[in-house]
């Protein structure tokens, strides 16, 4: 599904100097695989999830994805081509303060091409499918945490994505919640979804299958 | 110690940001500079108190029949109403004419503003000469030795501040009086007077002794200690009654007004002026708003800064001390930046300004303006201070201080505040376009009004011929012929006409009836307009003969009397007959026949009289010179040539025929026309520098609040991002915040502006107060600025980078 041949993101330290975040990344994904990224803070985890959602840019190499080789489309082909296939969680959740937790699940179906209709049922089935009919009212602060990431998630796959990065999604909960999500997630990739996430703990990385070691931008250790 | 402290500190914190400080003071020193100059004029015309003794006790007296039929006061009504009132110290009456002045060796005869006034006029002013005396009581009686007391100003022109003019003599209207006291600087009334005469002298004048007979007299009263307006009107209203009881023919529904002083001379001005200050007001209010946003958007930027201060101990009251300071600081050198902008703007107000308007050209900036300029800036402080510092003292601490906490959004109570502030902006600002809008409009009705006569390349000069020399018809005829035919005989002269009343050159009325319906009650009359003419009148000013014919030689003083009507008085009294040949009574001011019947012989187009935007027009009787006798003459000239050279050649032909008569008020008709407009010119001017300064202001506070609006969305905007959002969906998310503010701005505007149109429908001129086409350009407008306001904003806002939105960090 995912293909990096000789990804390098780097910033501009002085003139001519620069600071590698990665480099000579390859790493192959196939459809269907639940994928732990792990490493220290700094390593550049989050800039390799923000590469493979396509929200950066300057990066340089080779990025497959599903046979469409992203390196030579345009920003606006890679929106496309994300909006269709890519589901975001964050560590902060990141729900609008000011929206219902229906209204919060609305937003990404908003951005793409569904009817009135089409969202309102979607939208429902996923309140239902993530047993929170009851919330649907509710503001992001009357929530507890894990429930907004409950949310997050729920946002994240409402437009059925195929791939869902999630960046440190258990981060700030504590374990019993971090449990049920990780749980949720397990259940996703059981129905087909492709899911990448960050973590820092074992063992929510043990929920994934494989497991991508990065240390200095480099990848050091991929588990089976 | 403290209140130094907090005025260091806030000094210190102003001038860390410069160009916030910078936006700061000029929006206040426009809006305070605005306000000062516009309060400047009130303050002058109808705030700063008379120049004499308890003017608030003097009042103005005229005779009225109803609302808008003023008159001035029959002389023996004036000595009824002084016999048998108990509310006035001195009752005093007053005539306004103009005589020639010669006599003062070394000096042209030049044309002088007279009162005659009974003496104690002298005790209801209230001052007393600054040398000689005022008249005796023998000196304001009929056949007493005729004497003057001038004003200061014609002490210092003709005499020069001789102190010897006592007992001189001076020539007026041929006349000799003897120069018996000098009043002093500030002493000018009745309008403008140079001169002062007994009026009783004169009083056996059988015109003044008629009853029915309103010969311009005017009265004036200082009411007793401790009387209220109130009570002189009632007892007035009492007498007047009285009166019509016993005479009935002539007092019959006539009543006596009587108005303050102050409110006679500048009463009829504040409508505009309280519109001007409202407006301005507006403007001020804006830019308060304006500040308030600021302030809290840096307040909110501070969070962490006062967050510190309360972390270490002070309280609420004392950080919101030191942000109003701040603000305080900032309206103090607002302020003072303003007067500056409100003294360059006054000259430009003078400039602009209508000329005649009692009191406007002596705007000065004393102590009343620069009170109003401190109180606007310290209320400012508080409109625009207070919510914000009481808003950031708000913050939360513990939120605040959270290490690299971005704020995720202020409260959304603060949001609200915020928009509101916004749309009452545009609000404003709406209103103050429709109202600009309905006084431009009404401008240039004003100025393409067809007048219906031609005032351009048309020169108009006038004369007063001394009544004494010239008494009779034959004497004015060998002045005016030979003027008429100099005149004609210039180079680039097309024709030449004198008037008695011509255009904008004050009126005469007369009463008048149809001869079929028999001559009716002097309170009963018909009333026209009278215009005394003489040479080729209507081919001069360019008014086309719609009937019969114009006056010729044959219609002498010995033939039969003949009078021109317009057409309104054909429509209204001869409707869907002819005129021509029917008769009229009408009384053409010659003392010896009064009233009797006169034929009509042409019927002419109307002519706009008086002022151009006179409301309820009286139809004109047109006579001629031969058959009414007139002194005082306006002389029409229509030529090509420049007015100064036309103003050389006619003195030179006035001096050639009678070298001791001055030519005054010389100028092109043109300008007496622009003349009328000044108040209307003025208005149009301000209002539409007000609402271009609240569009300007309201502008950038709808750019100020968007802006910081998107930055704090900024989280917000990279969720959107990052769930699939594509530029242009997050410009509509900014686009339709703006139009959202738009939206309610507009409909409380809407509400605002129909209220606004109704108190301004006074001063409009023939333009309703609800026009779809200033409401359709007003809105245009304004979606144009929100558009542009929010384009910045909404740009800024695609270009948010989801990945530096969302750091976890
Ligand atoms: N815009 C940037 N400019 C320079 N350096 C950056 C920028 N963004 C991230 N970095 C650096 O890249 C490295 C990797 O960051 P990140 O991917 O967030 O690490 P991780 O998520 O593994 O903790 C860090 O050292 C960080 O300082
Ligand atoms: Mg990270």
């Amino acid at each position: 599904m995912i293909k990096l041949r000789n990804l390098e993101r780097r910033y501009p330290l002085a003139k001519e100097k620069f600071f590698y975040v990665l480099r000579d990344i390859n790493i192959d994904i196939q459809e269907g695989e639940f994928i732990s990224i792990m490493g220290p803070s700094g390593a550049g985890k989050s800039t390799l999830l923000h590469i493979l959602g396509m929200h950066d840019h300057g990066w340089r190499g080779e990025y497959f994805f599903r046979e469409t080789a992203v390196h030579h489309l345009k920003t606006k082909e890679r929106a496309t081509l994300r909006n269709e296939q890519i589901g975001f969680v964050f560590q902060q959740y990141h729900l609008l303060d000011d929206l219902t937790v229906y209204e919060n699940l609305d937003i990404p179906l908003s951005y793409r091409r569904y009817s009135k209709s089409e969202r309102a049922a979607l939208v429902a089935d996923t309140l239902d499918r993530f047993q929170i009919v009851g919330k649907k009212d509710l503001y992001p602060r009357q929530l507890s945490g894990g429930q907004q990431q409950l949310v997050g998630v729920a946002r994240a796959i409402i437009a059925e994505p195929k791939l869902l990065l999630a960046d440190e999604p258990t981060g700030n909960l504590h374990s019993g919640q971090g449990e049920e999500i990780m749980e949720l997630f397990r259940k996703l990739n059981d129905e087909g979804m492709t899911i990448i996430q960050v973590t820092h703990s074992e063992k929510n990385a043990s929920y994934g299958k494989r497991t991508i070691q990065l240390r200095d931008g480099w990848i050091t250790k991929r588990e089976q | 110690m403290n209140n130094m402290n907090d005025f260091r500190f806030a000094v210190r914190q102003l001038s860390k940001q410069p160009a916030f400080a910078a936006i700061a003071v000029i929006t206040l020193a426009l809006g305070i500079g605005a306000n000062t100059a516009i309060f400047s004029i009130v303050n002058a015309v109808l705030l700063r108190p008379l120049p004499y003794p308890d003017a608030d006790r003097i009042m103005v007296l005229n005779e009225s029949s109803g609302p808008g039929q003023d008159y001035s006061v029959a002389l023996p009504d004036y000595f009824d109403w002084r016999n048998d009132n108990t509310v006035f110290e001195h009752l005093a009456a007053t005539h306004k004419e103009s005589r020639n002045l010669s006599g003062i060796p070394g000096r042209e005869p030049e044309r002088v503003s007279c009162a005659s006034v009974t003496r104690n006029f002298f005790n209801v002013v209230g001052l007393p000469p600054e040398l000689g005396r005022t008249f005796s009581e023998d000196e304001d009686k009929v056949g007493a030795s005729p004497v003057v007391v001038i004003s200061d100003r014609l002490w210092q022109r003709a005499f020069d501040r001789d102190r010897e003019v006592i007992g001189r003599s001076i020539n007026l209207h041929d006349q000799n009086f003897t120069v018996v006291g000098v009043m002093p600087p500030q002493m000018m009334s009745p309008q403008d007077t140079d001169l002062w005469l007994s009026m009783m002298r004169r009083s056996n004048n059988p015109a003044w002794m008629d009853r029915s007979h309103h010969p311009m007299i005017y009265v004036w009263g200082k009411l007793k200690p401790g009387v209220t307006v109130d009570q002189a009107r009632s007892e007035m209203k009492a007498i007047a009654a009285r009166l019509e009881k016993t005479y009935p023919d002539t007092n019959g529904k006539e009543y006596a007004v009587v108005t303050p002083l102050l409110e006679n001379l500048v009463g009829k001005y504040r409508t505009n002026l309280t519109l001007l200050l409202g407006a301005v007001g507006l403007v001020l209010l804006i830019a308060c708003a304006n500040l308030a946003n600021l302030f809290a958007a840096r307040g909110a930027a501070r969070a962490r800064e006062f967050a510190v201060h309360a972390a270490v101990g002070a309280t609420r009251a004392q950080i919101i001390r030191k942000l109003l300071v701040e603000s305080f600081v900032m309206a103090i050198l607002g302020g003072a930046l303003g007067f500056f902008i409100a003294v360059w703007l006054r000259d430009a107000l003078i400039a602009l300004g209508p000329e005649g308007v009692s009191r406007f050209q002596q705007i000065s900036f004393d102590l009343p303006v620069l009170g109003f300029t401190f109180l606007a800036a310290s209320l400012t402080t508080i409109v625009f201070g207070l919510w914000p510092a009481w808003q950031t003292s708000r913050a939360d601490v513990q939120l605040a201080l959270k290490a690299g906490s971005a704020g995720s959004g202020d409260p959304p109570s603060a949001r609200r505040s915020r928009d509101w502030f916004v749309i009452s902006e545009i609000a404003f600002t709406l209103a103050l376009l429709v109202a600009a809008g309905l006084v431009l409009k009404s401008f240039s009705r004003l100025q393409s009004l067809s007048l219906g006569y031609e005032p351009r390349a048309l020169f108009t000069a006038r004369f007063e011929l001394p009544w004494q020399k010239y008494n009779d018809h034959d004497k004015i005829d060998t002045f005016v012929k030979p003027l008429l035919d100099k005149v004609r005989a210039f180079a680039g002269v097309q024709n030449a006409a004198v008037s008695s009343n011509g255009p904008l050159m004050g009126g005469w009325q007369t009463g008048f009836w149809r001869e079929e319906n028999g001559r009716p009650l002097p309170s009963d009359m018909l009333n026209s307009d009278l215009e005394v003419i003489g040479g080729d009148y209507f081919s001069t000013l360019k008014v086309p003969l719609l009937r019969g014919r114009t006056f010729n030689e044959r219609d002498t003083k010995d033939s039969p009397r003949v009078v021109i009507i317009d057409q309104a008085m054909a429509e209204q009294y001869f409707p869907g007959e002819n005129p021509i040949g029917k008769r009229i009574g009408a009384d053409v001011g010659n003392d010896q026949e009064g009233y009797m019947m006169r034929e009509i012989v042409g019927v002419v187009a109307r002519m706009r009289f008086h002022a151009v935007d006179e409301m309820a027009p009286l139809p004109v009787i047109y006579c001629p010179l031969d058959q009414a006798k007139r002194t005082g003459l306006a002389l029409f000239v229509r030529s090509t040539m420049t007015p100064v050279s036309l103003e050389h050649s006619v003195r030179d032909a006035v001096t050639s025929i009678d070298p001791s008569l001055p030519v005054f008020d010389a100028r092109p008709m043109i300008d007496r026309v622009h003349e009328t407009w000044g108040a209307q010119r003025l208005l149009s001017f301000l209002f539409l520098i007000f609402a271009g300064l609240a569009l300007l202001l309201a502008t950038i506070g709808l750019y100020g609040l968007l802006a910081y609006t998107t930055l704090r969305r900024a989280r917000e905007i990279g969720i959107r991002l990052a769930l699939g959002a594509r530029p242009s969906q997050i410009r509509v998310l900014v686009l339709s915040h703006a139009m959202q503010l738009l939206l309610f701005g507009s409909v409380i505007g809407l509400i605002t502006a129909f209220a606004v149109s109704r108190v301004m429908q006074s001063v409009l001129f023939e333009v309703k107060a609800i026009d779809p086409k200033i409401y359709l350009c007003v809105g245009l407008l304004l979606f144009a600025a929100t558009l542009l306001a929010s384009w910045i904003p909404a740009r800024r806002a695609t270009l948010v980078d989801p990945i530096q939105a969302l750091r976890s960090e």
